[in-house]
C-alpha cells in the first residue's frame, strides 16, 4: 500500500504549523487514519493535540539534513501509520529530502505557505530556495496580506515560476481569496504561425512542455542555437536556448527535437531561425510522449540580445 | 588608510535601519562606501546618500546558490582603489556566513586597509527559532561576530530577551552584546561599543585602580604626597583641555539636547572618567622623587593581586529607582557580601530612564542620566561572595 504524504513547504513562520493544526481539528481531514506527522522544522507555534477529533497523530521531530531512509521507514513501523504529514523546513532545498523518501511514499499534496510581508525579500536574497518551493506545489497560500497590499507582485511571482499553481490570499482581516487573474501568454496560439519572441522561449518552452497537445499541428517561429541529440543524430537536431531559472548555477540547455532532412550540415551553437510544423509523439528524450518539430525551414539568424533566456 | 567594517545578519533583522543609524550619527565627516550584496527591504535612501557623499555599490549576486567570494575580492580592490575611502561598510547577504565574508576581506586586505568591526544583527524576537531551524550560516554569524546587536529588544520580555542573550552568550563568549532599544542610544555609543572602546573590562579595570588608590590612601606614609598632588592635578589646566575632549568621546549628540546627560557627564568626567585620572597616575607612579611612593607602589601592587576582586557582569536586567537603593543600602553587609569598596553602574530603569550609580562604603548615589548599550555592573572589594552579590542584583 503506497503511504501518501502530504506535504507542507515555505519558510518560518509562514503559517504552516497553524494551518496543519486548523487541518487536523477537522473530521474531512482527520477522520481517525494512523498519520505521522512528521516535523523538519520547530517554530513558535506548537501541535495541540487536544482539539483533535481522532488523537491518531503521531509527532516526530526530525533533522531534514541528516535523516535516512531507514529511519524514515522505522517511523512508519512504529506508529503503524497510513499516512504521512510533513513539515518541510524551509531554509532547505524540497528536493533533498524527496530524494531519501521510502519508496512507497507518494505525494499527495504539496502546499506552499509565504508571509506576503518577506517573501518577496525573500525571493530576491535566496531566489533558488523560494524557486524550489513554488516549483513543486500544487497551491501557495500568501498568508498576512495587508488589506492595501498590490498583490500583482505575488502573483506575479508565483506564475512566474509555476503556471498552473493555484494561489490563495489570506488577508489580515481575515478575508481569503482565490487569485483569479488570468495570464495570457505573450503570443497568439491561434495565430497561422505562431511568433515565438525572443525573451519569451523560455515560458513557451515550459508552456509547451506542460500541454504539448494544445499545440499539435500548429506552426511555430522561433529562434534558437543548433544542438544535437545523443541519438538519431540524422535527420535531426535539437534547437534550443540556454535558460536561466534562478541564478547562473542552474543555467541549462532546454532544447526540442527537430526533424530536420538536412540537420547534420548545421553547425552546433550557431543561431538559426527555426518555422516548425508541432507534432505530438514518442520520443526516447521523454522517456514517452512529447513535443517533436518538424521543420520547415531553417535559417541562419543573429544572436539574440539576450542570450541566455530567463522567465 | 581605508577600515571596513561587516553588519550581517538575517534578512529583515534590521541591518539597513542600522546602517542608516550609524550613517547618520557616527560615520558623519567621512568617505565612505557602502557595498550591499543584499536586496534590502528599505532600499537606503539614494538621495540621503548622495547628500551625505556616500558611495553605494549593489553586487547583484544575492542568491546563496552563487558563490560570493570570488566577485566579492574584486569588488572591493576595485572599490578601494578608485574611491580611496576612509571607510568601507559592508552589508554581505542575510543567508551567507559571516566567516565567509571576513576570510574574503582579509585576503584582499592591504597595508592600508584595517578590518573594523565585525557586526551581527540579532532580531531578538526570532533568535531563538532562528538558531533551531536555520542551521550552519546563522550560528556562524552569531559565532564569527565581534559585536552583536539585538533588535526590537523593546517588543519582547525581559524573560525572553534573557534567554536570548543566554543563547548568543553560548556560541559567542567574546562579542559586545547590545541590548538597548536603538532609538535610546546615539549611533556614537554604538559604533564605541563595536570597537570596544567603551566596555566592562575597562571599567573594572579603572574602578580596581581607583579602589587600590582609596585602599593606599588609608594606609601609607606618602598620603599626604599623594593626596596634594591628586589635588593639583584635578585643578590643572588639563582638565579644560578634557572637556572638549570629552564632548568627542561621551554620550555624543545627546548631550546637545539632554541637560542631564551633559551634566551628568561633566560630573562623571570629574568623578573618574577623564584621561586626565589616568595622566595623574602615571605622574604619581613615575615619581622618581618620593622614594617612599615607589617602594610604596610596589607593595601596593602586590597588596592588591592578592585582595582585591573585581565582579562585573552585564545586564539588560530593569530596576526601579528604589530597588536600586535597597540594593546598594545592603552592600555593606560583610558577612553576607565579603568588603565591598567600591561599586558602580548603569542600568536601564523600569520607568525607561537609565540609572547610573556609584557606592562606596557608607556612601551611594543614583542619577539619571544616558542609556548604555547594555547595563553594566560593576564591584571591587575584597572575599566578595560573587554568588550573593549576583543575587542580590538578580543576575
Amino acid at each position: 500500500m503506497p503511504i501518501p504524504v502530504y506535504a507542507f513547504t515555505g519558510f518560518l513562520d509562514a503559517g504552516k504549523t497553524k494551518f496543519i493544526q486548523d487541518t487536523l481539528c477537522d473530521t474531512r481531514f482527520n477522520a481517525g487514519e494512523r498519520s505521522l506527522l512528521l516535523l523538519c522544522e520547530e517554530g513558535e507555534e506548537e501541535y495541540d493535540l487536544t482539539p483533535y477529533p481522532h488523537k491518531n497523530v503521531f509527532q516526530e521531530v526530525i533533522d531534514q539534513e541528516t535523516v535516512t531512509t531507514e529511519q524514515l521507514n522505522a517511523l512508519i513501523q512504529k506508529h503503524r501509520a497510513e499516512r504521512v504529514i510533513l513539515e518541510l523546513n524551509g531554509m532547505l532545498q524540497v528536493e533533498g529530502f524527496y530524494n531519501k523518501m521510502p519508496q512507497d511514499w507518494q505525494i499527495a499534496q504539496e502546499v506552499m505557505f509565504a508571509d506576503a510581508n518577506n517573501i518577496l525579500s525573500y525571493n530576491a536574497n535566496m531566489r533558488s530556495l523560494v524557486v524550489d518551493k513554488l516549483l513543486g506545489c500544487e497551491m501557495v497560500v500568501f498568508n498576512r496580506v495587508p488589506e492595501d497590499m498590490d498583490i500583482m507582485p505575488l502573483h506575479k511571482l508565483a506564475r512566474a515560476v509555476n503556471r498552473r499553481v493555484g494561489i490563495l490570499y489570506e488577508y489580515q482581516n481575515g478575508k481569503t481569496q482565490f487569485d483569479d487573474i488570468q495570464d495570457p501568454l505573450p503570443f497568439d496560439i491561434n495565430a497561422p504561425v505562431i511568433e515565438i519572441r525572443d525573451e519569451d522561449y523560455a515560458l513557451w518552452y515550459r508552456d509547451l512542455n506542460d500541454e504539448p497537445k494544445k499545440y499539435k499541428n500548429k506552426t511555430v517561429r522561433f529562434k534558437a542555437q543548433v544542438a544535437r541529440l545523443r541519438k538519431e543524430k540524422d535527420g535531426f537536431f535539437a534547437p534550443g536556448r540556454f535558460v536561466m531559472t534562478c541564478c547562473v548555477d542552474d543555467i541549462e540547455f532546454m532544447g526540442i527535437p527537430c526533424k530536420y532532412d538536412a540537420a547534420a550540415a548545421l553547425k552546433v551553437k550557431t543561431w538559426v531561425m527555426v518555422t516548425a510544423k508541432i507534432t505530438v509523439r514518442f520520443h526516447s528524450l521523454y522517456r514517452g510522449i512529447g513535443p517533436i518539430l518538424e521543420a520547415i525551414s531553417v535559417e541562419p539568424a543573429e544572436a539574440a540580445e539576450q542570450e541566455v533566456a530567463t522567465f | 588608510m581605508t577600515n571596513i567594517d561587516i553588519f550581517s545578519g538575517f534578512l529583515g533583522a534590521g541591518k539597513t535601519t542600522l546602517i542608516k543609524k550609524l550613517l547618520k550619527e557616527a560615520y558623519a565627516g567621512e568617505k565612505i562606501v557602502l557595498i550591499e550584496n543584499e536586496f534590502g527591504e528599505i532600499g537606503i535612501d539614494g538621495g540621503f546618500m548622495q547628500e551625505a557623499g556616500i558611495q553605494v555599490n549593489e553586487m547583484n549576486s544575492g542568491c546563496i546558490c552563487c558563490s560570493l567570494v570570488g566577485d566579492f575580492g574584486k569588488a572591493l580592490t576595485q572599490v578601494i582603489s578608485e574611491y580611496h575611502p576612509d571607510r568601507i561598510l559592508i552589508e554581505p547577504s542575510g543567508v551567507g556566513k559571516l566567516s565567509d565574508v571576513i576570510a574574503a576581506v582579509k585576503r584582499v586586505a592591504t597595508e592600508e586597509v584595517q578590518l573594523g568591526a565585525f557586526v551581527t544583527v540579532v532580531d531578538a524576537n526570532k533568535c531563538k527559532v532562528y538558531l533551531k531551524n536555520f542551521g550552519e550560516f546563522y550560528t556562524n554569524q552569531v559565532e564569527s561576530a565581534s559585536s552583536i546587536i539585538l533588535s526590537r529588544t523593546d517588543s519582547i520580555s525581559e524573560d525572553k530577551l534573557d534567554k536570548a542573550v543566554a543563547l548568543l552568550r553560548e556560541l559567542n563568549q567574546e562579542a559586545v552584546i547590545i541590548t538597548t532599544p536603538w532609538p535610546q542610544l546615539d549611533g556614537k555609543q554604538i559604533l564605541e561599543a563595536f570597537r570596544k572602546e567603551d566596555s566592562l573590562q575597562q571599567d573594572l579595570e579603572e574602578l580596581m585602580e581607583e579602589a587600590k588608590h582609596h585602599h593606599h590612601e588609608g594606609h601609607c606614609c606618602c598620603h599626604e604626597h599623594h593626596h596634594e598632588e591628586h589635588h593639583h592635578d584635578e585643578d590643572c589646566g588639563c582638565h579644560g583641555h578634557h572637556h572638549e575632549h570629552e564632548d568627542h568621546e561621551c554620550c555624543h549628540g545627546h548631550h546637545h539636547h539632554d541637560e542631564n546627560c551633559t551634566h551628568h557627564h561633566e560630573h562623571d568626567h570629574h568623578d573618574e572618567h577623564c584621561g586626565c585620572h589616568d595622566h595623574h597616575h602615571e605622574h604619581e607612579y613615575h615619581d622618581e622623587h618620593c622614594s617612599c611612593h615607589d617602594h610604596h607602589h610596589e607593595h601596593h601592587h602586590h597588596d592588591a593581586d592578592e585582595v582585591f576582586q573585581s565582579w562585573g557582569v552585564e545586564t539588560h536586567k530593569k530596576f526601579s529607582r528604589e530597588a536600586l537603593e535597597k540594593i546598594l543600602a545592603s552592600l555593606d553587609q560583610e558577612e553576607t557580601f565579603g568588603i565591598v569598596l567600591r561599586a558602580k553602574g548603569i542600568v536601564e530603569g523600569t520607568d525607561g530612564s537609565w540609572l547610573h550609580f556609584d557606592y562606596v562604603p557608607g556612601e551611594s548615589e543614583i542619577r539619571t542620566g544616558c542609556a548604555a548599550v547594555t547595563g553594566r555592573l560593576c564591584v571591587i572589594g575584597s572575599k566578595l561572595s560573587e554568588t550573593a552579590v549576583a543575587s542580590l542584583f538578580g543576575v
